[in-house]
């Protein structure tokens, strides 16, 4: 492999730094704390040349004209394979049936988001497709709207052909071939009884590989420099997967049988129409739950599972747990709705809470009683960062945590790349002393040359957040000493330096390192895979169309649905 | 009673002894033929049993010498066990100071391969995971023609990938003792070991129909794409022939073998950490009802993973989680104290896991399906801080006197590839010269068989 420096990997602002993942070999230089001299990353060249911009068909052209790129690409990306809330979703949308997917192994991540584009299905896993298949085509008959009218009469093989043809559309997202339709319907005949076979034509449509994969071909034969256009069925399936963690529906695949889902502007209104939709909101919620790590990451527990020390925290009940995560999900929803700024989401003071988070807050309860809006105080709090359930997923069972809340900046908020910890150092925190200040505890990164180099990025943004204790209330004193909250931060190229989390909030809300890394969470879910830097111009489109909706959060989806980089595919080597 | 089990030594010989007569059962494998010899001798077992988050040396290691010892405080529920285990001492994870990955994920990744990962993906593993070496060999050599290669628990949530079929193929655990149960032991026993209940070969003939459709068109699919993903579409189709295989060896009636299913009743959520508990030893008794019944010989018991898992042992009267206890037991006496609680709950459900084992005779006194096993308890972490010098091991059993047990052992900081060299040697693959990354080890450990 061959690799290269990125120094000042940390510091570095758009899309030049990458998470690492083994699909796209891009991994860490430096192995340990011990040997590092500085905290950089480092990063495969792209694979191939890109292709010469005249050979780009006249809709990329259009965006590469607005980005001013001369190269523009695509990063390839592997076949996915459903998640269980996809696969749930589908059979939802399909039949009407509720699937109990509690049993499948669990899903994969790339990046920060759920999905499968690795591993390969194992027994375990084909045991569990069976058993969920056999459990919903046993219901699905009997649903109502799954059998055909046809099917009430003298049901024969024409109607058996009706049955798999209407179902096999949504099952696998495109019409099937006759082939596909003899062999479904020669399966049906074995049946003993129309139902019967339905029953078994549900279950082989479940275990295919056409309905738990997202196999993509393209329009070959629309194909220019080696980029292909997916085909108006491909994108119907990426939109609803994309924005509905579901199957499409009538509308998606009518549009697809009018083959009008190759056009920017055909794709953005498909996605329009599809945003406005309850699901769409759900879909956006799990986006912020996992790009933030809300519902648990692998160093930090999600809301859900959130225990803390009873000693230390005796106010953390059950009901006070949930009322924060109501807090972030109906702030979030509420910024959704109202087409809200991304800066918003770092800066508002105006929330949600109900009497006992009011007093979490140390603020008056809602006037409305119950859970309604509230006001925060602007001096003790800014945006999504300084709620409750950020404060308390990222800190520890009995104090507040610099390192866990400065490396939450800096990987999920601006995209930015660190080092894994030293493998055969204990990365254990300090053990919570009551007559020392927290941040004193954490001198020890910043003495030690061996872990500074990383520790002296994350730090002084986790410093930031020492006015919050480990269950986010706020506090002017800790170990006996008044707070010191102060930090620094690079954005956009710049040092600043920050005293508090408000402060360093605003700077945030007014980054475009913020702003692109939001974009580029957003493309990542919409694709299922990490870029790669054959997608620098895309993703840049798409930062300059954020940038012209004045950062709308709804927007974001929109622009990366019409994206090349959604529409289109490369040819992999070899096809 | 959670369970019950009978097995009936006189037909389960005659089977064992009768492989032609149990040919006549064709298409259907005759599960007992090839493992036991026409002298009724029964199959060796290899069980991994791992327990995270690291241990506490000093309060885990037994004091004296090989064969004169006093076991530990975090060992002393093994008391009854003692002369039918080796405490092994003095293996170091050495494989973990190299390549990417984070530090659980790669703990987990490489305990059971040996190689260190080849990225920063839990599932980057660098090769095969010696139970499913040791499940491939068996079967390869005709060593063991089992319903199920190999048989993968886990409770709790999973975070971390343990056990691998190759490099990069992961192989997820059953997190639900209820559905292992209804995989690998609903088809067995009943019936007059001849013949096929009607309703069940209905259904077997009825999944067959699905399955070809399905393997159909992944045939079809498989040869449109490339690289990997047209590895991950073959894959994918072994698996359903794998599969396929396994219903027909399962739906084949068990005479020797009668099953009585564990009570299920009150799991609840089989992930949640309330329910570590009762689904633990649960596994521990689906496991024990397979390897009886012969439905497989390779089973691993992947309890408490490494890392953030989650796991609140409030059962102990611990609020604190594990992981974030195994951190600090180093240099907090109270969490050190937390720590010592939470392994000597391991080495209980442990013991009970062998005495469970040890009920099912196999031929007499000193021939149990525990004495039958090689039964390895392991933790991927010396201790919580990520230490991986003096991985707590302990083996139980003999592999039917294979292995000479009743000692304490220390191994001078060999590495731990060694063990798992030993462990397929100790199921009689002498031959694995090394295994894992070679350049980690050196053979297997010298004194142990």
């Amino acid at each position: 492999m061959r690799e290269r420096d990125l120094p000042g990997a940390l510091t570095d602002t758009g899309y030049g730094v990458r998470m690492a993942r083994s699909r796209t070999r891009i991994w860490y230089a430096l192995a340990a704390c011990g040997i590092a001299t500085s905290c950089v990353g480092t990063i495969d060249d792209p694979p191939g040349g890109a292709p010469p911009s005249s050979a780009l068909p006249p809709d990329i052209a259009d965006e590469i004209e607005r980005t001013g790129c001369t190269d523009f690409d695509i990063g390839e990306g592997p076949m996915r394979r459903l998640t269980a809330t996809e696969y749930a979703n589908s059979v939802q949308a399909i039949f009407g049936v509720d699937a109990d997917v509690s049993f499948f192994a669990a899903d994969e991540h790339v990046g920060p988001f759920r999905f499968n584009t690795e591993g390969a299905v194992t027994n375990a896993h084909v045991g569990q497709y069976m058993d969920a298949a056999e459990a919903i085509a046993a219901s699905a008959v009997s649903a109502p709207g799954v059998l055909p009218d046809c099917a009430t009469g003298s049901a024969d093989a024409a109607c058996a052909r009706e049955l798999v043809e209407r179902l096999g559309l949504r099952v696998f997202r495109r019409p099937l071939s006759a082939g596909e339709v003899d062999e479904l319907a020669a399966l049906h005949a074995t049946g003993s009884g129309f139902a019967d076979g339905a029953r078994l034509v549900v279950q082989a449509m479940l275990q295919s590989p056409h309905f738990l994969y997202v196999l993509e071909h393209g329009d070959a034969a629309a194909a220019s420099g080696g980029l292909v256009p997916l085909t108006s069925y491909e994108i119907a399936a990426r939109l609803a997967l994309f924005l509905w963690a579901s199957a499409p529906d009538d509308e998606l695949l009518a549009a697809a049988a009018a083959d009008e889902l190759r056009e920017p502007e055909q794709v953005g209104a498909q996605a329009r129409r599809m945003i406005d939709d309850p699901r769409a909101m759900q879909q956006a919620m799990r986006f912020y739950f996992e790009w933030l790590g809300l519902d648990g990451t692998d160093s930090v527990t999600g809301i859900d599972d959130l225990v803390k020390d009873a000693e230390a925290y005796p106010e953390f009940t059950d009901t006070l747990r949930a009322s924060m995560k109501n807090e972030t999900v109906t702030f979030l929803r509420d910024l959704h709705e109202r087409h809200g700024a991304l800066g918003e989401m770092f800066t508002a003071t105006a929330s949600f809470a109900d009497a006992e988070l009011a007093r979490h807050y140390g603020i008056a309860a809602p006037a409305s009683g119950g859970f309604g809006p509230v006001e925060l105080d602007p001096g003790e709090r800014s945006g999504l960062l300084t709620q409750a359930t950020v404060m308390s997923v990222y800190g520890s069972a009995s104090q507040s945590s610099p390192v866990h809340r400065g490396v939450f900046v800096l990987e999920r908020v601006l995209c930015r790349a660190l080092p894994p910890p030293p493998p055969s150092v204990n990365a254990q925190p300090p053990e919570p002393d009551p007559n020392v200040p927290r941040r004193a505890q954490f001198e020890q990164h910043r003495a030690d040359p061996a872990c500074a180099s990383c520790h002296s990025l994350i730090d002084p943004v986790g410093f930031g957040f020492e006015a919050y204790d480990g269950i986010g209330r706020f506090r002017t004193v800790d170990g006996g000493e008044p707070v010191d909250d102060t930090g620094e931060i690079t954005l956009d190229g710049t040092p600043h330096a920050f005293d508090g989390a408000v402060e360093l909030s605003g700077l945030l809300a007014g980054s475009d390192d913020a702003r692109s890394c939001f974009a580029l969470q957003w493309f990542r879910y919409g694709v299922a895979r990490l870029e790669s830097p054959a997608d620098a111009c895309g993703l840049e489109a798409i930062a300059r169309g954020f940038a012209e909706s004045g950062y709308d959060v709804r927007e974001v989806a929109v622009l990366v649905a019409k994206s090349a980089l959604f529409r289109y595919r490369r040819t992999p080597e070899g096809e | 009673m959670p369970a019950s089990i009978r097995l009936d030594r006189r037909r389960f010989l005659r089977m064992a002894g009768a492989g032609a007569a149990a040919g006549a059962i064709a298409p259907f494998l005759p599960i007992f033929e090839s493992g036991v010899s026409a002298g009724g001798e029964f199959p060796h077992r290899h069980v991994v049993f791992h327990t995270g988050n690291g241990t506490v040396h000093d309060a885990w290691r037994p004091s004296g010498s090989e064969t004169s010892f006093t076991l530990s405080r975090i060992l002393a529920p093994l008391e009854a066990f003692k002369d039918r285990l080796v405490i092994c001492d003095g293996l170091n994870q050495r494989v973990f100071d190299t390549g990417p990955g984070r530090p659980h994920g790669r703990a987990a990744a490489q305990l059971l391969t040996g190689f260190p990962l080849t990225a920063d993906s839990d599932g980057a593993a660098g090769g095969m995971s010696v139970d499913q070496f040791i499940a491939g060999e068996l079967r390869d050599r005709g060593l063991a023609r089992t319903p199920f290669r190999s048989m993968e628990l886990g409770a709790f949530r999973v975070t971390h990938e343990f056990l691998f079929s190759g490099p990069n193929l992961p192989i997820p655990q059953e997190a639900d003792p209820r559905r292992a149960f209804e995989r690998f032991l609903a088809g067995a026993g009943g019936g007059d070991g001849a013949t096929v209940d009607p309703r069940i070969a209905q259904r077997l003939a009825e999944r067959g129909r699905v399955f070809d459709v399905v393997a159909s068109q992944i045939r079809g699919v498989e040869g449109e794409l490339r690289g990997s993903d047209r590895e991950r579409m073959q894959r994918h189709l072994a698996a359903i022939e794998s599969v396929q295989a396994e219903l027909a060896a399962t739906a084949m009636p068990r005479g020797a073998c009668s099953v009585v299913s564990p009570d299920f009743g009150g799991i609840g959520d089989p992930r949640s950490s309330a329910m570590y508990p009762v689904v633990a030893p649960l596994h521990c008794s689906v496991a024990r009802l397979a390897l009886a019944c012969d439905q497989t010989r390779v089973v691993s018991i992947i309890l408490g993973t490494s890392g953030n898992t989650r796991l609140y042992p409030t059962w102990l009267g611990i609020s604190d989680e594990h992981h974030d206890i195994g951190h600090r037991a180093g240099g907090d006496s109270g969490m050190r104290e937390k720590q010592i609680r939470i392994e000597e709950y391991h080495a209980g459900l442990f013991r009970d896991f062998l005495t469970e084992l040890d009920s099912v005779d196999e031929g007499g006194p000193g021939q149990s399906l525990l004495d039958h096993s090689i039964v390895v308890w392991i933790n991927s972490l010396a201790d919580g801080g990520h230490g991986m010098v003096n991985l707590p091991v302990v083996i139980a059993g003999s592999g039917g006197g294979v292995l000479r047990t009743g000692r304490f052992m220390s191994f001078g900081g060999a590495s731990h590839c060694d063990l798992l060299t030993s462990l397929c040697h100790l199921m009689g693959l002498g031959d694995v010269a090394k295994f894992g990354d070679p350049s980690f080890g050196s053979g297997p450990l010298s004194g142990l068989a």
